[in-house]
């Protein structure tokens, strides 16, 4: 028996050798192809467009609510930045485009790295990155398609996305937060392509919102070309945003009229999409003609900066200090008060700020890892009169910090600077007394307001006091210019551009996902800082369909583009014209407060301890004086 | 004619033809589909561009003042298919214009449904049926 097992054995072992290798799958379907959409669901959601007010089928809160009772889509169709806006994960599925998916393959072990799908509405490639790749920073650019991974399950595709700009679920205003994750899932059925897509918005859904669409294999379609090229703004229009007041917007009740609905039904939420609720429904009555209909907003969405002042009071520990490469040689440490923008190259390092006086230590560490894993830049051009000091001192072994450039006098932006300028690494350019020499430049109103005794470590050495301000020199190979801000967070604001790298430090006048923190007393004002704003979009570019360009470092957050500050200085004019209305009518400060002006927005803004009353107190405070004068 | 008709009947062609539609901003809550508004005027400006074509029309209000107004349509490759293409209309053309208006307050901006040239009585027209001609 054994010698019959042991050849058996033998024979099996042989008929497996001469077989060759079973061949690997790489995934269990196969998505690659051209895909087009098969409009058969939600035909007036998609074409022409939902009617305002008409939120049936969405789990939405009082936020998204009054975001959308007050959205004047005419807001969308003038401003350039948003004319060619793609549509994010949100609602792509559902948008018309065809689409392309590839498979992107290591070279080397030849194993499926992404799947890269190809709208024809798109700023680029959508990216499904199977690898097992970890999610980008927290403090990283967000993006139309969001960063996606994948992975599948059974036959099943999952993608998950986040990173995401915001964005609308609906195209009548329905808001998508920043803060949104996009989960989808792909799956196959004969030739057609089935998609789920959920949405999870923990700022203006209060349950996920699942849809799905269904594509078919087109597979001699080709693309067509999309060169997306924005109206301009007609004349009046630059810098306007249509919307309505809360309460004026006479759409509201059109969508009951004409699909017969009551009301109720038409203001959706989470209640209103279960079959129970259609005995509720069955005792409501729909109106017959549109009339004046004033909503009201009480859930818990309404008390989201309630719930972050009730938060206790905690001294940030700065104990997760992070740096991003940003673009050319310009860097960003993140985590250490307000963020500092670095430009590190042959000529040393330029800090923009210092963030706050007890994260000093970690933001010296963070200078120092950047400029040891500096990424060689390109030789600059020969005619560059500083080729030779390039030559000479390129990646100087020590990290060697030049100077230091504030945006403002604000503690989480100038507190590093009296440890900064005594650390060893701090080596000045110029004097051989370094007292004589460029160590802080900051505007003059920075150096005043820092003079007292308890500060005058911390202010600058050198200012400036015009509306603008060029860097002496080229600094690692490109001009540094300075704007000012006049009257925006302080009467102090600096933003800064590197040039050559297209990137502007941004300061306190823009922060990613808090208000701006605007101090009347310190000379801010909310008319300011939308100034500010203006003048930050227009100095800047987007690479294609409103996306990329110039890069924007904020003062707190995640790093932006020109879109990304568009969209905030428009919550920025709609705050401000709702607390001018209600100032022109004579409400006071706790009257103001108590109508919530800021409600709709507190969700991606508000969550800040505080946060809210500051903001709403300094835009009456800044429109009260005004009227005032 | 409802507007339901002839936006099937696009979304429908679109579909056949293998063209998506398109309407970055969404038409009806932009516009107000249920009314028409009729302009005179002079062409100042023609953009034919994607997403959307626009055709500027300068016209003079009862006060006799110049106003200039924005009447948006769809895509320079959707004009193209329906034989609207740059030498269909010619700046200074003086044109006739129906349109929805915007369901904004104050705004002037419209919908192209239909334009004129009253010189020639040129027309293009959006509705089911209608082409240059």
């Amino acid at each position: 028996m054994t010698r019959l097992r042991l050849a058996g054995l033998l024979f099996v072992l042989a008929v497996v050798a001469s077989h060759p290798v079973s061949v690997q799958e790489n995934s269990p379907i196969d998505l690659t192809g051209t895909w087009r959409w098969l409009p058969y669901e939600d035909e007036r959601d998609r074409t022409p467009g939902a009617y305002p007010g008409d939120y049936r089928g969405l789990p939405l809160n009082d936020a998204a609510r009054m975001r959308a009772d007050t959205y004047d889509e005419e807001w969308n169709a003038t401003s350039p930045l948003l004319q060619c806006r793609p549509r994010g994960p949100q609602y792509q599925a559902k948008g018309l485009d065809p689409m392309r998916i590839d498979q992107v393959v290591d070279p080397v072990t030849r194993n499926l790295v992404a799947l890269r799908i190809v709208y024809e509405k798109t700023p680029g490639e959508r990216m499904i990155w199977l690898d097992g790749r970890p999610r980008p920073s927290a403090y990283a650019l967000h993006s139309w398609d969001g960063f996606s991974t994948g992975r599948f399950i059974g036959d099943t595709l999952e993608i998950t996305t986040t990173h995401l700009k915001e964005s609308y679920v609906r195209r009548n205003g329905v808001p998508a937060s920043f803060r949104a994750t996009v989960i989808e899932h792909i799956s196959l059925q004969e030739q057609f392509l089935e998609w789920t897509f959920t949405v999870i918005d923990p700022d203006y859904l209060t349950e996920p919102l699942v849809r799905s669409a269904t594509y078919v294999r087109a597979p001699t379609l080709q693309l067509p070309l999309y060169p997306c090229q924005p109206e301009e703004y007609q004349p009046g229009e630059r810098y306007r945003v249509p919307h309505y007041l809360p309460g004026d917007n006479p759409y509201l009740t059109e969508s009951a009229v004409k699909y017969r609905m009551p009301q109720e039904g038409t203001r959706g939420g989470a209640e209103t999409t279960y079959p129970e609720w259609q005995a509720t429904g069955a005792t409501l009555v729909p109106p017959k003609e549109q009339y004046a209909y004033k909503p009201e907003y009480t859930d818990a969405s309404t008390r989201i900066a309630e719930r972050a002042d009730a938060q206790p009071a905690r001294a940030p520990a700065y104990d997760r200090v992070e740096t991003l490469h940003v673009a050319g040689n310009v860097y960003v440490i993140a985590g250490g008060g307000g963020n500092i923008a670095v430009s590190a190259g042959g000529d040393g390092v330029l800090m923009v700020d210092a963030g706050a006086a007890a994260a000093s230590g970690r933001v010296l560490d963070a200078i120092g890892q950047i400029v040891r894993t500096l990424r060689v830049p390109d030789p600059p051009e020969a005619a560059s009169p500083y080729s030779n000091t390039w030559l000479s001192t390129h990646a100087p072994a020590e990290p060697a910090i030049r100077f230091i450039i504030n945006t403002s006098d604000s503690l989480d932006h100038v507190g590093g600077n009296g440890a900064i300028r005594k650390s060893p690494m701090f080596r000045v350019l110029g004097y051989r007394n370094p007292s004589l020499s460029l160590q802080v430049l900051a505007h003059q109103a920075v150096q005043s307001r820092l003079a007292e005794p308890a500060t005058a470590a911390l202010a600058p050495t050198d200012t400036y006091a015009s509306d603008r301000y060029t860097l002496y020199r080229f600094f690692n190979g490109q001009a540094v210019q300075l704007f000012h801000a006049p009257n925006a967070v302080t009467d102090g604001d600096t933003m800064v551009w590197f040039r050559r790298s297209d990137v502007i430090a941004a300061g306190d006048v823009y922060n990613s996902d808090i208000y701006p923190p605007i101090d009347v007393d310190r000379g801010g004002s909310i008319d300011g800082v939308i100034e500010a704003l203006n003048r930050l979009v227009d100095l800047s570019v987007t690479e294609f369909m409103s996306q990329g360009g110039t890069m924007i470092v904020p003062g707190h957050g995640w790093m932006g583009d020109a879109a990304d500050v568009g969209l905030y200085r428009d919550m920025l004019i709609v705050v401000r014209d709702r607390v001018q209305g209600m100032v022109d009518r004579g409400l006071t400060l706790a009257q103001v407060k108590a109508a919530k002006p800021t409600m709709d927005y507190d969700p991606m803004y508000g969550r800040q301890r505080g946060a809210t009353a500051r903001f709403v107190e300094a835009v009456y405070r800044s429109l009260a004086e005004k009227k005032k004068s | 004619m409802s507007m339901r008709g002839p936006f099937a009947a696009i979304v429908a062609a679109a579909v056949l033809s293998g063209v998506s539609l398109a309407a970055h901003h969404s038409f009806g809550g932009t516009y107000n589909v249920d009314r028409q508004i009729t302009l005179k005027g002079t062409i100042v400006q023609l953009t034919l561009r994607s997403p959307h074509s626009f055709v500027y029309i300068e016209v003079t209000d009862e006060g006799g003042a110049a106003q200039r107004w924005t009447i948006e349509g769809a895509s320079a490759q959707q004009f193209a298919q329906q034989g609207f293409d740059k030498d269909a209309f010619k700046v200074g053309d003086p044109v006739e214009i129906v349109g929805n208006p915007s369901r904004s307050p104050n705004s002037t901006r419209a919908r192209l449904i239909k334009i004129t040239r009253t010189t020639d009585g040129r027309t293009w027209g959006s509705r089911a049926g209608e082409v240059v001609n």
